[in-house]
């Protein structure tokens, strides 16, 4: 305490009144708020977690083309019937499946310019894998084990977690979706019996038709999430059919009825989007278009790759955890986990929604493991021995929050609130972006159409001269008819027969990717009648002869062809 | 036995009926799965189902030329190069391109005073009737004609060979220009079809982006029309405008005959846009422009002479013309395939396309003498291309060379 000098005896007398009075500072915090030491590892790590896809860098590929659609769909006010950057592909039809997706990516880039995305990537990001360790805290009774469930997800998730476009809102939808089943069925929650009466609290009918019909509109993955729904009406009903071998029975039960009636439920929601029920259709039928067979991750699963490495972990860890658990393995799980499996395994781009689904399956199982192991005596003692960081503090609960807000202000993400500039273009974008060529293609607009790599052509309509014309984007690959789509797949290989494929399409400018199309490098560097214009360390641009042509002798009647073919 | 599993059985026990309320839900279940599931495969129906193409019309519109002028070719001169260039296959082993070309030069109506020459009819019959074209070349011959195995189908054999067509579509779109109706009986391999057997098939496998396209224009012109647009099976929908831009997006002089059949077809199509509207204001006003800029190419490329050659169009946006645009058969073939083309071109071309007056005529002179001075060596090896000259030749008077022809007496 301060001491007060002062001659007065009167006055003295009053601060040793006075000093008797004050107590130390206290801090009044309910216990449930204070947390444990360890758990400032757990805030931690989420902080890391946030500012790790914060930083990272915006990707070259389609993310670009997803927010021209959204500008265009904001332009226009009306969703594109036709694809508008890409115009070999006039006259084919387009169902904006992601159009919701792609307004809030192209709302977030006009608050925010790139790191608008940036932001909303690691936000949507970090939020989808805290509802997933929310879900999973329910099933697993403890958020350490809950959130070692959601890291789990993430890493099977490994080889696209850093894909931002539309799916990601999906991804959130499927989160919620997933914790709308855990809270729905008592059965996988920790803390209730066995059974499952049917009862089905009343804000899982609201919110499972809610997210449905958001996620239909928001992206076009929305099926996956009817796929579990129905995987837990299959489930449920085979447990009971099993059980009891009466049909009837099935009909009787109400936890049957319950998840036959959210599946319903979530169908007739999911149709409330600009396409009614034929949207639903056309995402069905949309894997059968021929042009997505060369597509990488419409391919089945490889094992020796990103996402088999992933997936034959999880399978491992599947196999140890439920040789040691000794939960019960129910139907539902079972149905929903081979379907999803199934899924992986013909189509590698799954996997996105396979781990939610898989550690939905395990969790109760890695929680009785995980159990078992904590009643070992090595862990029980190493337990006693750490007591300090079980130990609930106010002063833990205060910590978390200057680690959340040094999370903020060390992130990008807080220019938009305490101001600042945003990130230097070689931080903020993927290092393969083509920076320099958009730059060399501005000041020199291409004449007619623009070959380059497909993966390349979302961002050169994007940020290249207005109204370029790309022979392919990737945004265009399931729209484009099937000659078109394999006339670009050699001209990108730089098959034989290259000048001649250029020729049919009145192709002046063509763009190299030199890491990834060596042999297309190669032909374009000894074809005649082309020159080299620009070149840098990732691209090179060759333009048709090379001179810019003299003024013509009289004004060219028609534009380039490819200007009369856009829409 | 797990605890859901009692709870399960213990409702066997107490329930040993069925009850109303479970009928009940059966029925909503029955009644909203059927209606689902029935929209559902209607859908699926609506939505993968094949894109049939419109109706055409069974007799092709004809499509005449718009100019007499004797100054581009006199009468006699006419009658000179026609009878150069009769169609005298009569044979064995007949070239099918030669033959087609000719069909489409003289028309059915056609009949010749030399008993070497093909009569129109004879033609006809040696492109659609099996039978002919056995003769003709044998039984181990792969037959020009083919059949699908669904028998709806029909394509002319293409490519492959002197017993094939040269071009996509050639064999058909002469046929269409010389008036053939689709119901036109075909005699193939496997028995007997229609003409319009070849048409669907050729709709059916046509793509805006195909290699060879010209010819397809011309076919779809003649017999569709009417048609406002057709969807491709590669899902793409095409209208004349659309077409009309893919023929106007290669570079001038790329394709075959140097480009100019691209343009023959933007011709005939802008008349046949005058009856059927078949384009867009602007398409329409992007074809005459497009037919515009190329007469001032020829007219500024045109040499003193009169004639043209592979360099025709001259500088263009993208810049000048690739070196090494010439055929194999030499610089006079060269020009006379050029010149030819162009006059047959602008024989059906709007006036406001057409060059002036001095252009035409010089070119027409050109035409003449240049095939007076041919070998008949020259004269066969040439023929298809020189069937467009003695055709332009025609035009410019006005008619189709077999209403100007002549028999020797």
């Amino acid at each position: 305490m301060p001491a007060v000098i002062d001659q007065n005896p009167e006055a003295n007398d009053a601060v040793e009144t006075a000093s008797t009075d004050v107590q130390p500072l206290q801090v009044h915090l309910p216990e449930k708020w204070q947390l444990q030491t360890w758990q400032l590892g757990v805030v931690l790590a989420g902080a890391l977690f946030f500012m790790y896809h914060n930083y990272m860098r915006l990707f070259y590929s389609d993310v670009w083309g997803h927010v021209a659609y959204g500008n265009w769909i904001l332009d226009h006010e009306q969703l594109p019937t036709a694809e508008p950057f890409v115009p070999l592909a006039e006259g084919v039809e387009v169902t904006a499946t992601a159009w919701g997706g792609q307004i809030l990516l192209a709302l977030s880039g006009r608050g925010g310019g790139a790191e608008g995305y940036s932001a909303l990537f690691a936000v949507i990001t970090t939020l989808t894998y805290a509802v997933y360790a929310l879900a999973f805290r329910q099933q697993m009774g403890r958020l350490g084990w809950a959130c070692l469930a959601s890291f789990l997800v993430w890493a099977v998730n490994w080889g696209r977690h850093a894909v931002i476009r539309p799916e990601m809102f999906g991804g959130l939808c499927f989160a919620i979706l997933i914790a709308c089943l855990v809270s729905t069925d008592p059965r996988r929650r920790r803390d209730q019996d066995e059974t499952d009466d049917g009862q089905t609290p009343w804000l899982v009918w609201l919110a499972v038709p809610l997210v449905m019909m958001l996620w239909a509109n928001l992206h076009g993955s929305f099926v996956v999430g009817l796929v579990l729904l129905g995987c837990y009406a299959v489930g449920r009903g085979i447990e009971v059919l099993v059980s009891t071998w009466n049909g009837w029975l099935v009909l009787e039960d109400r936890a049957f009825r319950r998840w036959l009636i959210l599946t319903e439920l979530a169908v007739l929601a999911a149709c409330i989007n600009p396409y009614g029920f034929d949207l639903l259709m056309h995402t069905l039928l949309f894997p059968n278009n021929p042009n997505l067979k060369d597509i990488m991750e419409w391919f089945s699963l490889e094992m020796v790759s990103l996402e088999g490495i992933t997936v034959g972990a999880s399978w491992v860890i599947t196999l140890i955890v439920l040789r040691r658990s000794r939960a019960v393995l129910r139907a539902t799980d079972i149905v929903a986990f081979s379907v999803f499996t199934l899924a992986v395994i013909l189509r590698v781009r799954m996997v996105a929604w396979y781990g939610p689904v898989w550690m939905l399956m395990l969790a109760p199982h890695l929680r009785d493991v995980l159990q078992q192991i904590a009643e070992t005596k090595p862990v029980q003692k190493l337990r006693d021995d750490s007591e300090v960081l079980f130990r609930r503090s106010p002063h833990n609960t205060l910590i978390a929050g200057l680690i959340v807000w040094l999370a903020f202000t060390f992130s990008p993400i807080s220019m938009f609130v305490l101001g600042g500039k945003a990130r230097s273009d070689s931080v903020l974008y993927h290092s393969d972006t083509p920076l320099g060529v958009t730059e060399y293609l501005r000041e020199n607009p291409p004449n007619g159409l623009v070959a380059g790599p497909q993966w390349w052509g979302d961002w050169l309509a994007w940020d290249g001269p207005e109204g370029i014309q790309m022979m392919m984007t990737t945004n265009a690959v399931h729209v484009a008819p099937p000659t078109v789509w394999q006339d670009y797949l050699r001209v990108a290989n730089g098959d034989p027969g290259l000048s001649r494929r250029l020729d049919k399409y009145r192709i002046n400018t063509l763009i190299v990717h030199k890491e990834l199309q060596t042999e297309l490098e190669r032909t374009v560097r000894r074809m005649a009648g082309w020159t080299l214009v620009y070149e840098d360390d990732i691209a090179l641009v060759a333009v048709r002869g090379g001179e810019k042509p003299t003024e013509p002798e009289f004004i060219p009647a028609v534009p380039t062809p490819a200007v009369a073919e856009k829409p | 036995m797990s605890q859901s599993e009692q709870n399960v059985g213990a409702a066997v026990q107490s329930k040993p009926f069925v009850s109303r309320g479970v009928i009940v839900f059966a029925a909503v279940q029955a009644v909203f799965l059927m209606g689902v599931g029935g929209f559902a495969a209607w859908r699926y129906q609506e939505l993968t189902k094949p894109h049939l193409p419109p109706v055409p019309r069974n007799e092709p519109i004809r499509i005449t030329p718009l100019y007499d002028r004797p100054e581009v070719v006199s009468d006699e001169q006419l009658q000179r190069v026609l009878h150069l260039l009769e169609p005298r296959f009569r044979g064995r082993n007949p070239q099918i391109n030669h033959v087609d070309h000719a069909l489409r030069f003289w028309g059915v109506e056609a009949v010749f005073s030399d008993p070497r020459s093909l009569s129109g009819i004879e033609m006809r019959e040696l492109l659609l009737d099996h039978r002919r074209f056995a003769a003709a070349w044998g039984d181990k011959k792969k037959p020009f004609l083919v059949p699908d195995t669904t028998g709806d189908g029909l394509t002319f054999r293409t490519m492959e060979g002197k017993a094939s067509a040269s071009h996509v579509d050639h064999t058909l779109a002469g046929l269409a220009e010389v008036g053939t109706p689709l119901d036109y009986p075909v005699i193939t391999p496997n028995g007997e079809t229609t003409l319009r057997a070849g048409l669907a098939q050729s709709l059916d496998e046509f793509s805006l982006n195909q290699v060879e396209y010209e010819w397809s224009t011309l076919a779809y012109l003649h017999y569709l029309p009417h048609a406002t647009s057709f969807r491709t099976t590669e899902g793409q929908e095409i209208t004349w405008d659309r077409l009309a831009d893919r023929l106007m997006r290669q570079r001038l002089a790329q394709g075959v005959c140097f480009g100019n059949h691209r343009l023959h077809a933007l011709a005939l199509m802008l008349r046949a846009d005058e009856e059927f509207e078949m384009l867009s204001e602007d398409g329409r006003a992007k074809v005459i422009a497009h037919l515009q800029d190329a007469t001032r190419r020829l007219v500024k490329t045109q040499s003193p002479e009169g004639y043209w050659d592979g360099s025709w169009p001259g500088e263009e946006i993208d810049g000048p013309q690739p070196d090494g645009i010439t055929s194999p058969m030499g610089a006079q073939a060269d020009r006379l395939l050029a010149t030819g083309h162009a006059l047959e071109w602008w024989a059906f071309a709007p006036p406001e396309c057409l060059p002036p007056a001095d252009v035409i005529e010089r070119a027409g002179q050109w035409l003449v003498h240049g095939v007076e001075e041919l070998t008949p060596s020259q004269l066969s090896r040439f023929y298809p291309f020189l069937s467009h000259v003695g055709r332009a030749l025609s035009l410019w008077r006005g008619q189709f060379p077999a209403e100007v022809y002549r028999p020797l007496s």
